[in-house]
């Protein structure tokens, strides 16, 4: 049967305020009126996780947070090997081998492996980036044992057998023709070639599907034995963990051994971004990808928290500027958004929309107003806003096993501390308008920006040519088949 | 029945204990049900484990309650929501929750819109201040309408026009469904977008955004008492409104296997989608149908991905979802071609598909069980999650305990279910399919295939 609530007569409330009985006091609460919003009541505290680390006689670093609660358990663990790591006709190998592992290990076949992950419930992933390989369980914690055999299993003793990395193989390069049937790759590819010196391991996306035929079992044997090592790896364990959880991990992670192990040093570079245009001819498009690139200070450069403050008043979020120009205003897209790329070959800053394309002239224009305009007007409501926005949502961001999982792991391959998650919104607090000014009048310096779009030829080039000094047109096989001249003069070095 | 707890934040918590799960886990969330006066229900699901608040307002209101000639009109106006209130200015809605550490958004589906909010939860009242503002008075002019149209297009345009295969699947469910609620898509035609008028917008507001149409679901850390008093103030003196027509969805019985084919000018593979009719969400056999799904095609041990991925390898990915509704669901498998041909597939998978019936073993059902355990578990372990899910549960239900008891239902399910409702829905007549083709290049002589395929622009 369904109560109705009682009225609050009882509960301690106070008419207050010119006879409205709109303006209430709830105990000990304020006075609560109808046409603003309420004050906040009294901030609870936030327990941070408490951090377990240990470094196994591999150098395998562990991190383990016992949190009690909800009964979960995420896994993740990263190496330093990612597509960067490899170039030339290893490059497929960087994108590929940790797709691999689930092909078989000296105790398990493949059909083992599935089983494993399907029968207990285990939610499972692998991942290759710029600058990593990484494997993600996650599953109910009576499953942590199970997920901790499978994950050390995988890296101890992965067998790469040749009828498994074959299919794999074919799999993953029908993966990546597929891929090419959407915007996004095609504006992702030409990031990377916008940025990046010629030649450099940053300015490919991804292999061509015919490369993956190089996976082999021995391919994949010898880039395992070369790079994929445990003095590169960090293991991060959240969740409602067993007394044991150490000597588990232990028993499961110690075979993996890799006396083959050559580190390689990643080639950082500073790209040269000037005011050209790259801009992909994609027919049928229903619109224009747009992405401006510059350079960004990297995670531990003394300017970082300012950079990431003017930016979050770009376009870090829904109530940022661009989003409340480009969309709420103009109506030319759905959403516009500014964000940070970090890799240890490059830090860049993106700026980014998807607009219909007969709007791109009117869009690009808008884009060039909010970079000028933060430099030309004031930022002080715009910056409070930003302040408590990345301070007040750190709580959320950190709210399940998962979500900690995740924040741990990004401040490892950061190679920040992990104090920063005591000091991070102290950071934030902490930046001046006069620094965050600063930051964002160099961020948001069209001079040093190139331009990348994706959509119809005739959508794109005119735009492109009215706000660059050059233009490279390219087709959908990312080769460049036309230079144009473009309408600014050139600020390319 | 509702659970009347008291006000004392408990914990919310898995026991373990011993059933086909292996270890079944049991979820045991303390949920409180409240009405006030207008009709608002209001469900809370008080926890103290972190710091935060999770906000959750549906509405009995989707793209099923659309009328022809306004398909998209329920999302469009999840959009005017957001563009202010009597005291909350165009944007501000988005400010107030970023401003004070929060975050939000709000979708529209078939059968329900919801609007969602997480906060610090000191700012619990910040959060039911915005909710019951544009719920109590809504700012429609004609420039936010005019800028949401155009912005709604640009959001077709994004996740429809300028992706492949997804224009295939509003095609599917157009054939699929035979009434119009649920054949016509959530995100409308540009044409039926662009003939939307302002004063439809005050009519749909009026009708359907009323307290009593509406169920309100908060779950995190809070006072229930305290909550209350602040949801009694902000929301008891909303007006109730009229009660909104009822919906009825009945589809025909399906007496005869239908197959068409579209040519996806931005697709590089051909595709397929094949679908079995299934009965609505609250249907007895729903349980059985989700552990299916799981048996089917979740995973590399399901029958479908062993099959056509590992084996045959003829696809290049498959998976299958049971996409129950209010009314009438649709049971989908999606498959893309790999050096093969999408008829290839359509026969593998009704081989696959049909062969379920009085094959499902022990270890298939244990194996589905344990996955709907975690993705069960998953849904609920933020705030926001529990939120969402008490006050859907309510909605649809009438019933936001329900997910205390969603892993029983699961569990109850024994291989003979299976097998019975394998048999019952998994035929050759019950199941549409289409067929995407990859659209030949321009100036290309048309096949046979390509002239009989309905073509996409």
């Amino acid at each position: 049967m369904k109560t109705h609530f009682v009225a609050l007569a009882a509960s301690g409330l106070l008419l207050a305020g010119c006879g409205s009985p709109e303006v209430r006091t709830i105990q000990s609460t304020p006075v609560l009126v109808m046409d603003m919003p309420p004050p906040p009541g009294e901030a609870r505290p936030f327990q941070l996780p408490e951090i377990q680390e240990i470094t196994l006689a591999n150098g395998l670093q562990v991190y383990l947070v016992d949190r009690d609660g909800f009964p979960t358990v995420a896994a993740r663990l990263t190496i330093d090997a990612g597509i960067e790591d490899f170039s030339g006709e290893e490059y497929v190998l960087g994108h590929s081998v940790v797709h691999l592992l689930r092909s078989g290990t000296a105790e398990w076949d493949a059909e083992s492996i599935s089983a494993m992950i399907d029968s207990n419930g285990i939610g499972f992933s692998t991942n290759s980036t710029q600058e990593f390989a990484q494997v993600n369980a996650s599953a109910l914690s009576p499953k942590f044992s199970t997920i901790v055999e499978l994950l050390g299993g995988l890296v101890s003793s992965p067998a790469f057998p040749q009828d498994r990395v074959a299919s794999k193989a074919a799999e993953l390069a029908g993966e990546e023709s597929l891929s090419r049937s959407r915007p996004e790759f095609h504006l992702e590819r030409m990031v990377r070639r916008a940025l990046a010196p010629a030649g450099h391991g940053f300015a490919r996306y991804s292999p061509e599907p015919e490369e993956f035929s190089s996976l082999t079992h021995a391919t994949a044997s010898a880039a395992w034995a070369t790079k994929f090592a445990p003095q590169i790896a960090r293991l991060v364990i959240v969740g409602d963990l067993p007394d044991d959880a150490l000597s588990q991990v232990e028993a499961a992670f110690s075979p993996w051994e890799n006396d083959g192990f050559e580190d390689t040093a990643v080639e950082s570079f500073e790209a040269n971004p000037c005011n050209e245009a790259h801009v992909v001819v994609r027919a049928n498009s229903a619109q224009t990808s747009i992405a401006w690139l510059t350079n960004a200070p990297s995670r531990d450069d003394a300017g970082y928290y300012d950079a990431l403050l003017a930016n979050q008043v770009l376009g870090g979020g829904a109530s940022a500027r661009l989003f409340m120009n480009l969309r709420e205003d103009k109506s030319y897209t759905y959403g516009a958004y500014s964000r940070f790329q970090h890799s240890r070959a490059n830090n860049f800053l993106r700026v980014s929309s998807n607009v219909r394309g007969e709007v791109t002239e009117g869009a690009l224009v808008e884009f060039e107003y909010e970079f000028d305009r933060y430099s030309a007007d004031p930022l002080t409501s715009d910056l409070e806003d930003a302040r408590a926005y990345l301070s007040g949502v750190f709580p959320i961001l950190l709210e399940t096993n998962s979500a900690i999982a995740g924040q741990i792991t990004s401040l490892l391959n950061a190679e920040q501390s992990l104090d920063t998650l005591s000091t991070y919104r102290g950071s934030v607090n902490g930046v001046t308008e006069e620094a965050a000014r600063a930051a964002g009048g160099s961020l948001f310096d069209r001079s040093n920006m190139v331009l990348v779009m994706v959509g119809e030829r005739d959508n794109v080039v005119a735009p492109a040519i009215a706000h660059s000094s050059i233009v490279y047109v390219y087709d959908l096989n990312g080769e460049l088949v036309e230079t144009l001249e473009g309408e600014l003069a050139s600020t390319c070095e | 029945m509702k659970s009347l707890v008291s006000a004392a934040s408990a914990l919310a918590f898995l026991a373990l204990g011993g059933s086909a799960f292996g270890q079944t886990p049991e979820l045991s969330f303390d949920i409180e049900y409240r009405e006030l006066d207008n009709g608002l229900r209001v469900v809370l699901a008080p926890d103290s484990s972190a710091p935060t608040v999770g906000i959750a307002v549906y509405y009995d209101v989707g793209s099923r309650n659309e009328v022809e000639g306004r398909s998209g009109f329920a999302h469009l106006f999840e959009h005017m929501m957001f563009q202010g209130s009597a005291n909350v200015g165009k944007g501000e809605h988005f400010q107030h929750i970023n401003r004070n550490g929060g975050r939000m958004n709000g979708t529209t589906s078939e059968d329900r819109t919801n609007y969602f909010e997480v906060l610090p939860s000191e700012r619990l009242g910040l959060g039911l201040w915005l909710e019951a503002d544009r719920m109590r008075s809504l700012a429609i002019t004609e420039e936010n309408f005019e800028n949401q149209r155009e912005v709604v297009k640009e959001e077709r345009r994004l996740r429809v026009d300028n992706v492949p295969y997804v224009p295939g699947w509003l095609y599917f469910y157009s054939f699929a469904f035979q009434s119009f609620e649920y054949s016509h898509s959530v995100i409308g035609s540009m044409d039926d977008l662009d003939a939307a008028e302002l004063s439809d917008v005050q009519d749909f507001f009026d009708l359907y955004y009323a307290p009593n149409n509406a169920v309100l679901g908060l779950a995190g850390d809070f006072d229930v008492n305290e909550a209350m008093q602040q949801v009694e103030f902000y929301f008891g003196g909303i007006e109730r409104g009229a009660e909104p027509p009822p919906v009825s969805i009945v589809e025909p019985v399906q007496t005869a296997y239908e197959e068409r084919e579209l040519e996806d000018e931005l697709a590089t593979s051909d595709a397929l989608i094949m679908g079995w009719h299934v009965p609505p969400l609250d249907h007895e056999d729903g349980a059985a149908i989700d552990l299916l799904a799981t048996i089917a095609g979740s995973g590399q041990t399901s029958r479908l991905y062993s099959r056509l991925v590992t084996e045959d390898e003829i696809a290049l990915e498959i998976e299958a979802y049971n996409e129950s509704r209010r009314g009438p669901g649709v049971f989908t498998v999606w498959a893309v071609t790999r050096d093969s041909e999408a008829e290839q597939m359509r026969d593998a998978i009704r081989e696959e598909m049909l062969g379920l019936a009085g094959t499902v073993t022990e270890d298939e059902l244990a194996r589905a069980l344990e996955q709907a355990a975690r993705s069960t578990v998953s849904r609920v372990e933020t705030n926001l999650g529990r939120a969402m899910t008490i006050a859907r549960d309510e909605l649809y239900f009438g019933d936001p305990d329900r997910i205390n008891s969603k892993l029983h239902t699961y569990a109850s399910v024994t291989v003979d279910d299976l097998n019975r409702v394998a048999a019952t829905y998994f035929t050759v007549e019950n199941c549409d399919a289409l067929i995407i083709r990859v659209a030949p290049e321009e100036g290309a002589e048309p096949t046979e295939e390509t002239n009989s395929a309905e073509v996409l622009k």
